[in-house]
């Protein structure tokens, strides 16, 4: 098994099952994430600025997560909050692709939004995962998603948004076996625990989201004191 | 009451992930026939809708900052502002609620004021979702007048997204929302309606939209209903 210090910079942490916080438990669950150093703290849009005031000067980092859970906002929508996520400080931004059109065969649009939206994020020297929505694919479509991603240069890819979607070893390992390190792959969707972890990591997983990051922390045995 | 009036109350809706805009189109053609008020989509199927149901009785309603309303002002704004301009009617805004119990009232105004002003400008109809299974009684008071002040047109229950709910939306909801209320402020119960018998009692409650995404099923259990003259009970 691997140690706290080990996982931590591979984890993005989020709040998770608490539905409309209020600004005191962000403030509070953000401070938590502090010491352990974990890859990212997720925030929602509107509290990006404020996580990050948090954040910043702890040298850690603030992800958030754009067209989500639905991905049903229009490409001009998608770009306009893009755009203020940036303004505000986010590091990372986890965009869903436009799973509707790539469902209705309309890959090109799909792909055209897609380079639109990573265009914004590279330029201002930002990472960019596409969150593909593993759980609604096949296994061809999941390997075109990611052949579409690795085209446009994208870095980073995330299985599935949370709320209910559970990813699985096999969809990890897909696209690690027909990709290999073209593209990194975040395990993304029902993942609870250090064994979990364990098996995801296993499977080639480059990171982990989780809404449980602090309770997984002290499974792995960390008391707050990994920071590096 | 009869198919037809009870499907003119209804929001026909298909917010699920994924859905082809060949399905949209489907749904909409369905949703036509059949007389309902709206079609309730994601923002991205609102031109494929627009182009289905242009000329028709029922209208093209989309959501904003759906399902978790935790956007900043100004893209709640954008996107309602996109929306319209594609051919949307009606506009269901996820308030902030994270906001509202934060008592960030600067938030709630831009957005609220920016949302319906907007909606209102385009001869569109504005409603606003105060996500009522995640407040106290209290609350629910509280941001209902809040959304009324600032000229919603409906107060919508809930998302009925259940990912993040404790409960569906209750009748006790709706009598609640209607005791506050100005009578010219509609109320729009959404939320794990699946029966007629729910959506009656909604509408007896003092609803006066109801969001479905069962509507076929439950205009189809009317006919096993007794008759309904009088909903003032």
């Amino acid at each position: 098994m691997r140690t706290a210090t080990g996982v931590a910079p591979l984890i993005d942490a989020s709040i998770g099952a608490k539905p409309a916080p209020t600004i005191e438990e962000v403030e509070q669950f953000v401070g938590q994430t502090v010491p352990f150093g974990f890859a990212v703290t997720l925030a929602e849009p509107y509290y990006i600025k404020r996580a990050a005031e948090i954040l910043h000067p702890a040298g850690r980092k603030v992800c958030t997560v754009l067209s989500y859970p639905l991905a049903g906002m229009t490409r001009e929508s998608k770009l306009f909050q893009i755009e203020r996520a940036l303004c505000d400080g986010a590091d990372e931004l986890d965009v869903s692709m436009n799973l509707s059109a790539f469902l209705s065969g309309r890959e090109e649009e799909t792909r055209d939004e897609m380079a639109e939206c990573f265009a914004l994020v590279k330029g201002r020297g930002r990472l960019m995962k596409m969150i593909y929505f593993a759980d609604c694919l096949s296994q061809e479509q999941q390997k075109r998603a990611a052949s579409m991603a690795i085209g446009l240069g994208i870095p980073f890819l995330k299985t599935n948004p949370g709320f209910g979607a559970v990813t699985t070893i096999e969809q990890v390992s897909l696209i690690k076996e027909a990709f290999g390190g073209r593209i990194k792959v975040m395990a993304s969707g029902g993942i609870r625990t250090a064994a979990q972890v364990e098996r995801m990591l296993d499977a080639g997983a480059d990171r982990i989201a989780t809404s449980c990051a602090l309770g997984i922390m002290a499974e792995y045995g960390a008391c707050g004191e990994v920071s590096q | 009451m009869t198919r037809k009036e009870l499907a003119a109350l209804i929001d026909q809706t298909a917010l699920g992930s994924g859905l082809s805009e060949e399905y949209i189109r489907s749904f909409c053609r369905e949703a036509m026939a059949e007389g309902f008020a709206s079609v309730c989509i994601l923002p991205n199927m609102v031109p494929a809708a627009a182009q289905v149901l242009s000329g028709s009785a029922t209208k093209v309603c989309t959501v904003i900052s759906f399902p978790l309303g935790m956007d900043l002002p100004e893209t709640k704004i954008f996107e309602t502002g996109d929306a319209l301009q594609k051919g949307a009617q009606e506009i269901d805004l996820v308030l902030n609620v994270g906001a509202f119990k934060s008592g960030d009232y600067s938030a709630l105004e831009r957005e609220l004021s920016g949302v319906i002003g907007a909606a209102h400008a385009a001869g569109a109809l504005a409603k606003v979702i105060i996500e009522t299974p995640l407040l106290t009684s209290r609350q629910i008071h509280e941001a209902a007048l809040l959304c009324e002040g600032y000229g919603a047109d409906i107060v919508k229950t809930s998302t009925g997204y259940r990912p993040i709910l404790p409960r569906s939306t209750s009748v006790e909801d709706v009598k609640l929302l209607r005791s506050i209320l100005r009578r010219e402020t509609g109320i729009k119960a959404a939320g794990g309606i699946r029966s007629v018998q729910d959506a009656l009692r909604m509408l007896a409650a003092g609803a006066t939209r109801i969001g479905a995404s069962c509507g076929v099923e439950i205009l189809n259990g009317l006919a096993e209903q007794p008759p309904v003259r009088n909903l003032s009970v």
